[in-house]
């Protein structure tokens, strides 16, 4: 463009000016004027042409009809030939699927198969109904201890849309003789004990219905004292019981300093009002302050609610201003004999502050949840303690009998299947807020940018995993994330090529963005390099 | 600086939407409340790009005289209806800067180039700014439009895309290399 011109600051009409300028009385007459005459017009025309296409289709349907009386049938065919592979599981990294373990079961003898993390499977001897029954039954397992297996796996982990899944135990189980699926005798379940990697209280117990992807509740009995036959321990030494008790001890400590660090989420960095404080409305200068300039609905809360005149909105100021002191922000009322210097915090009103609010129940959600599971752990640990101490007195049977699991140990959920799937014990968690304007996806060290068919948050704080993208029920363009939590981005191109992201927790949520990838080089061990990094990104 | 609250629509927004447009194939006269709706956006959209607001304003009734007439053609096939109104009125400003009717005009915000020089990590400055507004006059017309779209009205790219009739990811490397040009210019000397 040759002629153009450069305008800065050009003042902007409000709503108010423009919409005093709709007139679709005018609009409307003169797109009346401008119709054509009536022959001209598709309505003249178009009953004539639509009744000459509809005759001449009449008969050509009819035609084909009556050549083609197997049409029909051909369409059932082709459907029922659809293939049976509904695509629910899906690894995003080809060449790091999590392997099956594979077991040989006789199909007429009672079968148990433990696991090495502890889980237990046992199969009654008419459970399985394969075609042979004096050839043995492969059993197909594996378990996704942590959310890397979950996730290498491509296990999809949304419910109902909205939410996605914290996982505390989830296992695969399969089985097949000469390739062909084994049925499950429903009289005769398999049972399994499954070992868990959290606690379950508040977790639900679900299968994955794998048409359609989603997850249905099932029934499950949880047990958290399965340590109890192996915590009959040679502690018959007073010098062994005290060392058990000062590491016991130890732990405790830890968790009180774990529990003083997490900070509980305050409304005020949410950016929430007090409802009973004072707000004003004041139009500041963005280029002044460009870290508030770019929230839409922002008052100004008066800090104080007593020891100043709050009649002061009546009087006439000659000057208002708006001024910031590190963090804090001041503003400055100037009459001709009078000044009034008043401390005020930005906050949101409308739609921003709704979202905000959301964010903000999330976050004291997420702190409860943390500071609960430090004092389930710490309570656990008390108990033992209190075992241990009487067992020093002499009471050892009291010991064997009260010790119960240590926190590391978070018990078992024993289930019954008679339908070979994935079982999972988890907790449905809200995805985030879309962000606003989704950001570029950038390599870094390049001037390209990424194009990601598939993307995987990974909040650390949260123990979550989002997904958007091909296969997720989320597109791409739905993105978010907590922003005041730790997380590992990932992310996959169609080619096969990804690229890995840590965010810290406190990142802004900025309108304009780019997250910068670093690219995976070829060869390397996702699970090793997400393992890595989520351990890192936790030990901050 | 205007983010555009109408395309985040909420699905009963757009049921109704549907109905409002199904009432108004029919019956022109009932084309009211979408006129309603929309006049705002495409206004700010035609003004953000000319100099001239009453000619900005007489734009604004030609893209919906043009709706009108053309209605009937509209179905919702993944366009939502907001996006083909934007590709009406950029087809419509085009034509009046062809007829030298109204001069092409680039409306900047100081607020806005701030912004712009944090997502391009540099300093945000007075000098920068100047050097900034410099670069933008330079940008050629195409990667111009995609800065004013995703920058100074923070258009997603999905419906940048729609507005453009390129796909999502197109409008997302397209915009990426506007800015990548933008940022040569900017270091230029």
């Amino acid at each position: 463009m040759t002629n153009r011109k450069m305008n800065l600051d050009r003042p902007n009409l409000n709503s108010e000016q423009i919409s005093a300028r709709q007139n679709f009385d005018q609009v409307l007459s003169k797109h009346l004027l401008s119709k054509p005459p009536v022959w001209k017009s598709p309505w003249f025309w178009g009953p004539t042409g639509l009744a000459s296409i509809g005759i001449a289709l009449f008969f050509s349907v009819n035609y084909l009809n009556s050549q083609n009386e197997t049409h029909d049938k051909t369409n059932t065919l082709a459907i029922k030939d659809l293939p049976k592979d509904t695509e629910c599981i899906h690894p995003p990294i080809e060449g790091e699927d999590v392997p099956f373990q594979t077991f040989e079961v006789n199909p007429n003898k009672n079968e148990e198969i433990i696991l090495p993390s502890g889980t237990k499977i046992e199969i009654p001897k008419e459970s399985l109904l394969p075609e042979n029954r004096n050839e043995s039954v492969e059993i197909e397992v594996r378990e996704f201890p942590d959310k890397v297996s979950a996730f290498l796996a491509g296990i999809p982990m949304d419910y109902q849309k909205e939410d996605a899944f914290i996982s505390a135990g989830m296992i695969e189980i399969r089985g097949k003789q000469n390739d062909q699926v084994v049925e499950i005798n429903s009289e005769e379940p398999i049972k399994i004990d499954m070992r868990l990697t959290k606690n379950p209280a508040g977790f639900d117990f679900w299968s994955l219905n794998e048409t359609t992807k989603d997850w249905t509740k099932h029934p499950v009995k949880y047990e958290l004292n399965h340590q109890k036959e192996e915590s009959k321990l040679s502690l018959n030494k007073p010098t062994e019981i005290k060392k058990q008790i000062a590491n016991i001890d130890k732990q405790i400590i830890a968790l009180d300093q774990s529990k003083s660090e997490v900070q509980k989420p305050s409304a005020e960095s949410f950016k929430i009002p007090n409802e009973s404080h004072q707000k004003f409305d004041l139009d500041f200068n963005k280029k002044t302050y460009p870290e508030l300039a770019k929230f839409e609905n922002l008052v100004f809360e008066i800090l104080p609610t007593s020891g100043y005149d709050k009649n002061f909105t009546k009087k006439t100021w000659s000057d208002v201003k708006l001024e910031k002191n590190k963090d804090a922000y001041e503003m400055i009322f100037t009459a001709t004999s009078e000044k009034l210097r008043l401390p005020v915090r930005p906050v949101l009103q409308g739609k921003e502050l709704t979202e905000a609010q959301k964010e903000f129940d999330l976050a004291i959600a997420s702190f409860n949840e943390t500071i609960a599971e430090i004092e389930r752990n710490k309570s656990v640990l008390q108990k033992q303690k209190e075992a241990y101490q009487k067992a020093l007195m002499g009471d050892l049977a009291a010991l064997n009998e009260k010790l119960v699991s240590s926190p590391s140990d978070n018990g078992t959920a024993s289930f019954q299947v008679n339908q070979w799937g994935v079982y999972n014990c988890d907790k449905p968690s809200k995805y985030p807020a879309a962000m606003k304007n989704e950001p570029f996806f950038v390599w870094e060290n390049s001037s390209t940018s990424a194009d990601f068919s598939q993307i995987f948050v990974f909040n650390l704080d949260k123990d979550l995993r989002f997904n958007y993208g091909e296969r997720a029920i989320h597109p791409i363009s739905n993105f978010g994330f907590h922003a005041n939590d730790d997380l590992v981005i990932f992310g996959v191109e169609r080619g096969g090529d990804f690229g890995i992201c840590e965010l810290k927790s406190g990142k802004s949520k900025s309108i304009i963005s780019k997250i910068i990838f670093k690219k995976g080089e070829s060869g390397e061990s996702v699970r090793d390099l997400l393992n890595k990094l989520m351990n890192e990104t936790v030990s901050v | 600086m205007t983010v555009n609250p109408l395309y985040h629509h909420t699905h009963e927004r757009l049921e109704e939407e549907q109905v409002w447009i199904q009432q108004a194939k029919s019956n022109p006269e009932l084309f009211g409340p979408l006129y309603k709706k929309y006049h705002e956006p495409i206004f700010r959209y035609i003004h953000q790009r000319m100099d001239d607001t009453e000619m900005a304003f007489d734009v604004t009734s030609q893209v919906f005289m043009k709706a009108l007439k053309n209605i009937h053609k509209y179905e919702n096939r993944g366009v939502p209806f907001g996006s083909w109104l934007y590709r009406i009125a950029k087809s419509e400003l085009y034509q009046s800067f062809r007829d030298k009717q109204a001069l092409r005009t680039v409306n900047v915000e100081s607020v806005t180039l701030f912004e712009m020089m944090d997502e391009m990590d540099e300093d945000q400055s007075e000098i920068n700014k100047k050097i900034l507004f410099r670069a933008l006059g330079k940008l050629k017309e195409e990667p111009l439009q995609l800065i004013e779209m995703r920058f100074f009205e923070r258009r997603s790219f999905k419906e940048i895309g729609e507005i453009l009739d390129i796909t999502e990811n197109n409008a997302k490397v397209k915009c990426f290399r506007a800015l990548e040009k933008l940022k040569k210019y900017f270091h230029e000397k």
